[in-house]
């Protein structure tokens, strides 16, 4: 795990990004306000062999607080990224990892997220309009839980499904 | 053929929990071209409850985030938690946190194989394997006070301590089942009828586990090792011997094989952690305010990785908490299992993912 420390000191060095080990050593934080940077980061991360667990997002009145979670060989590197257009480039080209939890941005943020493969709802249905952390949504709405004649409806609405 | 879809869920007997399934069959109307799946049939918005609960309380809420990783939940957020206050453990509790882990884990996988059973319409075998879990059920029972949310964990420590009369009953279901789940291992691999069943079914390559970052018994069954307990140990991993267990053919049958190894190798964490079991506090003395921070935590739950990001303000509440479920990374890994595989499979091969719908969807 140290020769990873060095290494990884090298290249964010090399970045110029401020950064530093937690007390554990296991995991890493670095602070990025530049959307250019976080990709280029992302892409030296990709020819490490990283992969994507996670991105959080966190809201602070108008302005967004991105950390991507990113694991090297049990190292997580944790990069926060501040956003105040509420959009940010997609990673998923890189990591496939990402697709997921990027769409999940979209949908509960309603953070735009832009050259995204596959850019499709992930569990809200499109009849829920998007930034909806704070919004109080029924259980059988919030999980598209009614099976009633409107869902199957739907379903059946579908071109060329066949129902069994 | 014209391009007819076949659908499946999203409320069906084969499904565990609610998945629609749109399958678009090959020429041949028998196997799979491509499967696509929708989701969000059990999302219940429960990273902003927590939001609206204090630390204690999110205690409760994490725990019925799942069923069979229930005691990963809180482990994982009380390690978050603990690491923001900079509390360190009685070293008593790391080990018994261990303890509940590994017997969750070992009904877990024995869950999910009788599961695998089923499916291959194996009544028997399945009836054998639950059988054998009933055992690890019981013990919870003995232990925690219930089968299947142990609320072992609190901030600082454990909620339960191991007397000798218990350790030796642990010790005694471990020695009672060893021989059943060796006996299991070599029927997986010797039986001709059991292996053409499954094996070369849901093929994910090397290469395909890496690029998809999966994660658990389904990156090891495809020779991909990132189990935390090595990779990034906690609790009391480090101080344990154990091995991972690593299959190459990424198929049902390898997937199957990594749990039922898996098991012997948590029996194996189960008599160390026992015989080294320190003596001392179970959890810290004193209840600490949680100051403002951020951390991050991850453990190895029975379906692999399971992470949590928490950030709080100083306020007895968090101001932002999230965590991912292994299920979450492995989803996307089916869409390269299923095509070319005949559609009777679909169920079996999505059982092999171990999937927790209830707890990716959240």
């Amino acid at each position: 795990m140290k020769s990873l420390h060095v290494k990884l000191n090298d290249v964010l060095g090399a970045l110029k990004l401020g950064c530093h080990f937690d007390k554990k050593g296991d995991s890493l934080w670095c602070e990025i306000d530049d959307k250019a940077l976080l990709l280029s980061l992302a892409e030296i991360l990709q020819t490490m062999n990283a992969r994507v667990c996670m991105i959080t997002a966190h809201q602070k009145e108008d302005a967004h607080e991105l950390v991507y979670h990113f694991d090297l060989d049990g190292i997580m590197i944790n990069v926060k990224l501040h956003i105040t257009d509420k959009s940010v480039p997609s990673i998923t080209p890189l990591f496939k990892s990402a697709d997921w939890t990027e769409r999940e941005l979209s949908e509960i943020y309603g953070i735009a997220i832009l050259n995204h493969p596959n850019p499709k709802r992930l569990f809200l249905d499109e009849a829920i309009k998007e930034n909806v952390l704070k919004e109080y949504y029924s259980l059988s709405s919030a999980m598209s839980g009614k099976v009633s004649q409107a869902l199957w409806n739907r379903v059946k609405a579908e071109e060329g499904v066949l129902h069994g | 053929m014209d391009n007819t879809k076949v659908i499946l869920g999203p409320f069906d007997v084969a499904l565990e929990e609610p998945v629609y399934f749109k399958i678009e069959p090959n020429r041949d109307g028998k196997t799979n071209k491509t499967v696509d799946m929708i989701n969000g049939f059990v999302h219940r918005g429960i990273e902003s409850i927590v939001l609206q609960r204090n630390f204690l309380q999110n205690l409760i809420i994490t725990e019925k985030v799942c069923a069979l990783c229930s005691n990963n939940h809180p482990f994982t957020y009380c390690m978050a938690v603990e690491k923001i206050a900079g509390l360190s453990l009685p070293e008593r509790a790391l080990y018994l946190r261990v303890v509940a882990d590994e017997i969750k884990r070992i009904a877990s996988h024995l869950f999910n194989l009788g599961m695998l059973s089923h499916l291959i319409h194996n009544k028997a075998l399945m009836t054998q394997f639950l059988e054998t879990r009933e055992d690890f059920q019981d013990l919870k029972e003995s232990i925690w006070g219930n089968r299947m949310d142990l609320s072992a964990n609190t901030i600082g420590g454990v909620k339960f301590d191991l007397d000798a009369k218990l350790i030796a009953s642990i010790k005694t279901t471990l020695d009672q089942n060893r021989s059943k789940i060796e006996a299991f291992i070599a029927l997986f691999e010797t039986d001709a009828t059991l292996i053409s069943r499954l094996s070369g079914v849901g093929v994910l390559g090397y290469e395909d586990a890496l690029r998809l970052g999966v994660v658990g018994p389904v990156a090891r069954a495809s020779g991909v090792n990132n189990d935390v307990r090595k990779r990034s140990p906690y609790a009391a991993y480090d101080k344990l011997s154990f091995d991972v267990v690593l299959q190459k053919d990424g198929d049902v049958l390898s997937r199957a094989k990594v749990r039922l190894y898996e098991i012997l190798e948590s029996m194996k964490l189960l008599h160390q952690a026992l015989d080294a079991l320190p003596k001392g506090d179970i959890v810290l003395p004193t209840r600490t305010l949680i100051p403002e921070g951020e951390a991050i935590s991850r453990t190895e739950a029975p379906r692999g990785e399971l992470v949590y990001y928490l950030k709080t303000n100083g306020s007895q509440k968090p101001e932002r908490m999230k965590w991912r479920v292994p299920t979450y990374m492995n989803w996307e890994a089916l869409k390269v299992m299923m095509p070319n595989n005949s559609i009777d499979d679909v169920a079996l091969i999505f059982n092999s993912i171990d999937p927790c719908i209830s707890c990716t969807e959240r």
